[in-house]
């Protein structure tokens, strides 16, 4: 009887290995897919927000991306691949999540973007390198019926996330890939904060200290007026996904803060202006210009640049002065003024290179400074002319007589100086009309 | 009068008159020039409001055509079957709300009763012919009408429709409103010019009851106006101050801002009663016109200033120089031998021109024969 039970044990023991066995064996391959696929759907979410502006966020956003995609497959096979075990447990397959991070076209294409741009603080602007170091606030807005809720959801109208809450939300969504085309530095910290509201409406603000390009005409100088350009450019999506635009609330929003201010300038307006630029096969990418006019305060640049300037022009005079004329020609030989010219002109070279080597960007273009120079070495030349000419070989005395020489060096004694100080103001005063 | 000081003098002065005046003419036609050029500028802002509110009202129109001519949508107006009417149409409605800009839409009973806002569903039944003359119209003529008005909603371009029945009859009408601030953003991306529209606040107040509460606000009133809408607040507030948009006519002036001369028209807006309701005010920068208008200026100034300089060198050298000078010297010498000194010889012939060169022969004539 004994033996009996104990045979009967030993024989449902076998039976259950058996089948525990079995069902291992079963198991062993559902195992090895899952497993495998784990590693991809944990995949860490990237911790940069791809609405926000900037290569790294944009990189962020698209792993994120990448990651959903590979994430939403590896969902979609366990269901499939499990259909005995799931039986045997008799639980109903969940539903596969939305996928929020694709175009939200549940209000039609293009998707619309509004853009504003507020200038927290110009730190620096390097008119030299065309750099400037701006603080700015960038607000991008729009309408995704997905994430639509309850009003009774919220107390306050919305759902607000601030800092690593709304990038985590941010790469659980979708937004615009919103890019900087002119940045090139962005600082270490990034200011977030989103709200979405329960109409799927997404407002996207990000605070963010960077360094940016842009062209500097100096034509003006010193009374020239800069643009510090934000070049907002959709990366990824053409016009017909992504349309960037802003409207009443965005306008009000592009200012600068009352508070900025930026020595050596003047803080003006902000404008923004919509485009877009092409790409290839005919695509085009929306665009927005987000423009701080900033006059230069003239005062700054006359001690260092136009002074000098000014004081050498008189030299080339100085040359016409020292003489005087007589019945027997001139009092002064033409050796010592000509060695007067000779010093001015080096005199010049060495000012150009020292103006020219602290304003590289004077250097590079048509402006007054090298107008000014550009007179100097005008005024060294005639001085020099007049020089050998009257001076030294006396040709006027020997072509029209001692008269006309004499009334010819009257004249330029007081017209040169004139004409000279009559052209440096002209070019001012065309810089400055 | 000494011919040596004041011949030179006169030529002098008459020659830098004609300089001066030529200068002036000159500079005359380039302001005339620069003013042309503005006025084409003041045209051509008020042609694109023209032509881009008549394309809106167009827009408008033919939305609520379409709207209206749609069987389903026909029917159910028709059968007074309010819920049957907003299921057909609402989601049309938000689809294309916030893409084309479209503020209204709404259905009327005649002669100017609400059936329906698409905008705003759960408001109905209020009589707007009071102050609606265009929808008051649409339904008397049994036309369409389109043009600017303020209802409830707030200031819109509307087209309105007439909805007729299987016997012709007329059933109502639709209308379709499109937000104004498009307007001018459409015409500041076309054209550059910045612009923004005014609203009598009176009239926001007792009709555009359910706009938005920051709207008429202090920081937006202008005069008797409120600043409903521009391109660029801060601009726009600096360029149109009270005292502008007092206006029953279009008008004009300019303006400088944060150092930018601004070109302003201001054209008055009516609505279908010709009722003037607010002001349109379009601000172009004449920036680069003056500043190329004030270095012609200056260089032709600089230019003048050349002339006056060169002519007068010519002058003084050629008349001093060649005739006064010499003849001077000889004059010296012709007193003192005059006086029986005869010790002063003439220059040689090359100090004097050919006329002088007789004289000069004639004195050392003399000079030898009283030596």
């Amino acid at each position: 009887m004994t033996r009996r039970k104990k045979s009967k044990a030993r024989g449902l023991w076998f039976a259950l290995v058996g089948t525990i066995f079995g069902v291992a064996l079963l198991l062993f391959p559902l195992r090895g897919r899952s497993a495998r696929a784990e590693p991809t759907s944990s995949a860490k979410a990237p911790d940069t927000h791809p609405a926000v502006v900037g290569k790294g966020a944009k990189k962020g956003a698209q792993a994120a991306k990448e990651a959903a995609a590979a994430a939403a497959p590896a969902a979609a096979a366990a269901p499939a691949a499990a259909p005995t075990e799931e039986a045997a447990v008799t639980v109903p397959p969940e539903p596969a999540p939305t996928d929020l991070t694709t175009t939200p076209i549940g209000k039609g294409l293009p998707v619309r973007v509004s853009v504003g741009v507020f200038f927290l603080e110009i730190t620096s602007f390097d008119d030299t390198k065309g750099e400037f170091d701006a603080t700015t606030d960038t607000r991008l807005g729009w309408h995704d019926p997905r994430l639509a809720f309850p009003k009774k959801d919220t107390l306050r109208g919305y759902r607000e996330l601030i800092g690593k809450a709304a990038e985590e939300q941010l790469a659980k969504m979708w937004s615009p890939s919103v890019d900087v085309k002119n940045r090139m530095e962005l600082g270490s910290y990034v200011g977030r904060r989103l709200r979405i509201f329960p109409d799927g409406r997404v407002e996207s603000i990000t605070r963010e200290t960077g360094k940016y390009r842009i062209p500097v005409n100096a034509e003006a100088f010193p009374f020239d007026r800069q643009r510090l350009a934000l070049d907002l450019i959709v990366r990824e999506e053409t016009v017909d996904d992504v349309l960037l635009r802003f409207e009443k609330e965005d306008v009000e929003f592009s200012r600068a803060a009352q508070t900025a201010k930026l020595d050596g300038w003047d803080i003006g307006l902000v404008d923004l202006t919509a485009g877009a630029v092409a790409g290839w096969n005919g695509d085009r990418y929306s665009t927005v210009n987000a423009t701080l006019a900033i006059d230069r305060q003239p005062a700054s640049s006359i001690a260092s640049v136009f002074i000098p300037l000014i004081a050498s022009l008189l030299i080339p005079l100085l040359a016409l002065w020292m003489n005087r004329a007589n019945e027997e020609g001139f009092t002064v030989d033409a050796f010592e003024l000509a060695n007067m010219g000779i010093g001015g002109l080096f005199s010049v070279i060495a000012l150009s290179f020292a103006i020219y080597s602290s304003n590289p960007i004077i250097a590079s273009s048509d402006n007054t400074v090298t107008r000014l120079f550009g007179l100097n070495y005008a005024a060294l030349a005639l001085s020099l002319t007049i020089v050998v000419t009257f001076f030294r070989y006396e040709l006027p005395r020997r072509w029209f007589g001692i008269h006309v020489q004499e009334e010819a060096f009257y004249f330029l004694s007081w017209a040169i100086p004139l004409l000279s100080l009559a052209t440096a103001c002209a070019f001012l005063a065309v810089a400055a009309a | 009068m000494k011919f040596f000081h004041s011949a030179s003098a006169f030529i002098i002065t008459v020659a830098i008159a004609v300089i001066v005046a030529v200068t002036a003419l000159a500079q005359l036609l380039t302001a005339r020039m620069v003013s042309t050029a503005h006025e084409g500028d003041y045209d051509l802002m008020r042609r694109a409001l023209a032509n881009t509110l008549k394309a809106m009202e167009d827009e408008a129109a033919s939305d609520a055509e379409i709207v209206a001519s749609i069987p389903s949508v026909k029917r159910a107006f028709i059968a007074h079957d309010r819920a049957a009417l907003q299921a057909e149409t609402i989601g049309m409605f938000q689809t294309i709300e916030p893409k084309y800009a479209i503020d209204q839409a709404q259905f009327h009973l005649p002669p100017g009763i609400s059936f329906l806002r698409l905008h705003d569903p759960a408001k109905f039944g209020d009589d707007q012919t009071s102050y609606r003359p265009m929808l008051a119209e649409v339904h008397h003529e049994k036309a369409l009408r389109k043009g600017t008005a303020i209802t409830k909603g707030g200031p819109a371009i509307f087209g309105i429709t007439p909805i007729f029945d299987d016997k012709g009859q007329l059933a109502g009408s639709f209308e379709m409103g499109l937000e104004f601030g498009p307007v001018l953003s459409d015409i500041k991306a076309a054209y550059g010019i910045e612009g923004a529209v005014f609203f009598e606040e009176k009239q926001l107040r007792d009709v555009a009851t359910d706009i938005e509460p920051d709207v008429i606000t202090p920081k937006n009133r202008v005069g008797k106006y409120i600043r409903y809408y521009a391109t660029h607040s801060d601009l726009m507030a600096s360029v149109v101050t009270d005292r502008d948009v007092e206006i029953t006519q279009p008008k004009r002036f300019e303006r400088t801002v944060a150092k930018v001369p601004w070109g302003v028209q201001l054209v008055p807006l009516y609505n279908y009663a010709n009722k003037q309701i607010g002001v349109v005010a379009l601000a172009t920068s004449f920036e680069e016109d003056k500043t190329l208008a004030r270095r012609s200026l200056v260089w032709q100034v600089l230019a003048a200033v050349f002339g006056a300089v060169i002519v007068a060198g010519i002058v003084l050298i050629a008349i001093r120089g060649l005739l006064l000078r010499p003849l001077a010297s000889l004059s010296g010498r012709m007193t003192a031998l005059a006086a029986g000194d005869a010790s002063r010889p003439a220059e040689p012939a090359t100090e004097y021109c050919d006329e002088l060169q007789e004289l000069a022969r004639s004195y050392e004539h003399l000079r030898e024969k009283q030596s």
